[in-house]
């Protein structure tokens, strides 16, 4: 028994992004297929190169079908994978694995979600027909409850928490501000994000993640033949994943202040990269800031703050873009938009244009540090799935 | 009606619809022994001030615009009846061993995992502290906004749920609550119930 990861074992030599927007004009199909030809273009393949496909969709369709045929795949094997919002991330752990079995040379992950054509605001679940006695919330009220939680525990009162979940909003606005691809790309005063109409809880509109179509691809070789395809391939140094058993909910002794799943994947992810400091070791982090307050947590889930000092870090600045470690330079899916299968790729993309030095220059990261870390989760506080990776630059 | 009746009297009930159904029963001696758990007078008293325009809207008569969020879908029969001790008597399970509750019950433990070793624990007559909560402004429900707490009963036992007659202003952590069963939404013309929590008042202190 034991979680081995497949450390340099596997390394991605493409990817595409699409810009995460509200797009009106655009069906999934047309998400796909511009992700995906971007993706072969950077890996300089074609569709007919890949041995087998992954496609993370949450509910924008069903079965490998979704992707097979707007990219006109045929007899190959292309699957479907879900795992609420880190369906992507789920996408690309299957490829990658895959080709660490040595069953095929070259696999692709895609991420896709056309999430604007339901007309509803916000993320919403697939019913499936049940008893009547489940929740009905939104996320954002599951996750509003850990921002008080967190400040009496640790004695950060209330207008000093709103400072700080407002600063995590500005630097990922002000990132977002500068990314083409993000779907918002406005600056926004603190002021104005403090201002803004109650969602649920203390959380206001701009606390909350933007919902916005996207799809994002990698495609994946064995470490070996990474060259073959690229001077500079990203390698995989861990895939972690946790899911809780939903405990959370119902134990008295869930305080709301942690997300013990991420936490958990966080030190997998470490032991199988060997990682011991992350905060000095990896030049970016793109984490899941799908609210601020959950930003604010994942600092310490993450190890990149004690407990409870996560907030005084934020307000210095620690994580801003030009930070001791810049956290979701790309804008997070607060600015850049949340997709939901699509999030997960969209977060390796920025992690493979940062490390490759092809961000565009006024948002490229001045580092030495040679790693990256994802993080991607799904569910809600008490009821959560957490993934997290490393990638490097350097193989060994 | 059987509330105000004495033995040996006679209580016809007329349903006037689309037809016309008339019952005749006649109470017996026993009527005297028996006596509701809490009366529909108490109920009534127990309950919080009701805007005319939510009780225009409840009953239906007056439309009120939904959230932009997917409206609830329509409980299933057989689910419901699989869990009937769950779902309208709010019973759920406590491991022998390690006493955590579950709500709902659960066939494996979350502490020390042991399986199928469960006692029944009903929490519907159980008062709760608020550990925490939240509101809820734009899920849809029959009486937004949605005020939502996370209570843990004393006794034993965690479980979040919606509030109810309750002052959405009002709401702390550390307030005591009780359990009352309600409507929570119709879909397709079949309503849902389930419990939703109350804030305790002077006349629950005996609970």
């Amino acid at each position: 028994m034991g979680s081995h990861g497949i450390k340099d074992r596997v390394a991605i030599v493409g990817m595409g992004c699409t810009r995460f927007a509200e797009h009106w004009d655009k069906s999934l199909d047309d998400l796909i297929v511009d992700a995906a030809e971007e993706t072969y273009a950077s890996a300089g393949l074609t569709k007919d190169d890949i041995d087998a496909f992954w496609l993370g969709t949450a509910q924008s369709g069903m079965s490998g079908i979704t992707l097979a045929k707007p990219l006109q795949i045929e007899g190959k094997p292309v699957t479907r994978v879900e795992n609420y919002c880190t369906s992507g991330s789920e996408a690309l752990r299957a490829a990658a694995y895959a080709v660490a079995s040595g069953a095929y040379d070259v696999a692709m992950a895609v991420g896709a979600e056309k999430v604007k054509d339901s007309g509803y605001q916000g993320l919403n679940a697939f019913p499936i027909p049940n008893d009547g006695t489940n929740r009905t919330l939104t996320a954002a009220a599951m996750f509003s409850m850990v921002a008080p939680a967190y400040g009496k525990k640790y004695g950060v009162g209330e207008d000093e928490l709103t400072e700080v979940l407002a600063r995590i909003s500005w630097k990922n606005h002000q990132n977002g501000a500068l990314n083409p691809r993000a779907q918002f790309r406005k600056a926004v005063t603190t002021e104005t994000i403090c201002a803004s109409p109650r969602v649920a809880g203390r959380l206001g509109v701009f606390d909350c993640a933007g919902v916005a179509d996207g799809a994002a691809a990698a495609i994946v070789v064995r470490a070996e033949d990474a060259y073959r395809y690229t001077d500079k391939p990203i390698f995989i140094k861990a895939l972690s994943f946790a899911a809780g058993s939903g405990s959370g909910l119902i134990d008295p002794e869930y305080d709301y202040t942690w997300f013990p799943e991420c936490a958990a994947s966080a030190a997998d992810a470490y032991l199988q990269a060997g990682v011991t400091d992350p905060r000095a070791e990896l030049a970016m982090a793109e984490v899941h800031d799908c609210f601020t307050p959950t930003e604010l947590v994942l600092m310490e889930d993450l190890g990149f703050a004690e407990r409870g000092t996560a907030w005084k870090e934020v307000l210095a600045g620690t994580f801003d873009r030009t930070g001791e470690l810049p956290v979701n330079p790309d804008g997070g899916l607060k600015s850049f938009g949340h997709p939901v299968g699509a999030s997960g790729l969209r977060m390796h993309f920025e992690a493979w244009l940062q490390l490759r030095g092809e961000a565009t220059p006024e948002r490229q990261i001045e580092t030495d540090r040679k790693l990256a870390l994802v993080h991607n989760l799904g569910g809600f506080p008490g009821e959560m799935v957490s993934f997290v990776s490393v990638v490097g630059t350097e193989p060994g | 009606m059987l509330e105000q009746a004495s033995p040996g009297q006679v209580l016809v009930v007329v349903s006037l619809a689309d037809g016309a159904d008339v019952l005749v029963f006649r109470t017996t001696e026993a009527l005297a022994g028996w006596a509701p758990s809490e009366t529909v007078a108490d109920q009534i008293a127990a309950g919080a001030d009701l805007p005319y325009g939510k009780f225009l809207s409840w009953r239906g008569m007056v439309t009120t615009e939904p959230p932009r969020r997917p409206e609830p879908q329509r409980v299933s029969s057989s689910a419901a009846w699989r869990n009937e001790d769950w779902k309208f008597g709010f019973v759920g399970s406590q491991d022998r061993t390690s006493h955590a509750v579950h709500l709902p019950p659960s066939r494996i433990s979350m502490k020390g995992g042991a399986v199928d070793d469960m006692d029944p624990i009903g929490r519907a007559d159980a008062t709760a502290t608020i550990a925490t909560y939240t509101i809820d402004r734009l899920a849809y429900s029959p009486s937004p906004p949605i005020v939502f707490a996370i209570l843990d009963f004393d006794g034993g036992g965690r479980f979040p749920v919606e509030l109810t007659d309750v002052d959405p202003d009002a709401v702390d952590i550390g307030d005591r609550v009780t359990m009352t069963f309600r409507r929570l939404y119709t879909a397709d013309g079949i309503h849902d119930y389930f419990w939703k929590a109350r804030p305790v008042r002077g006349d629950d202190a005996a609970d």
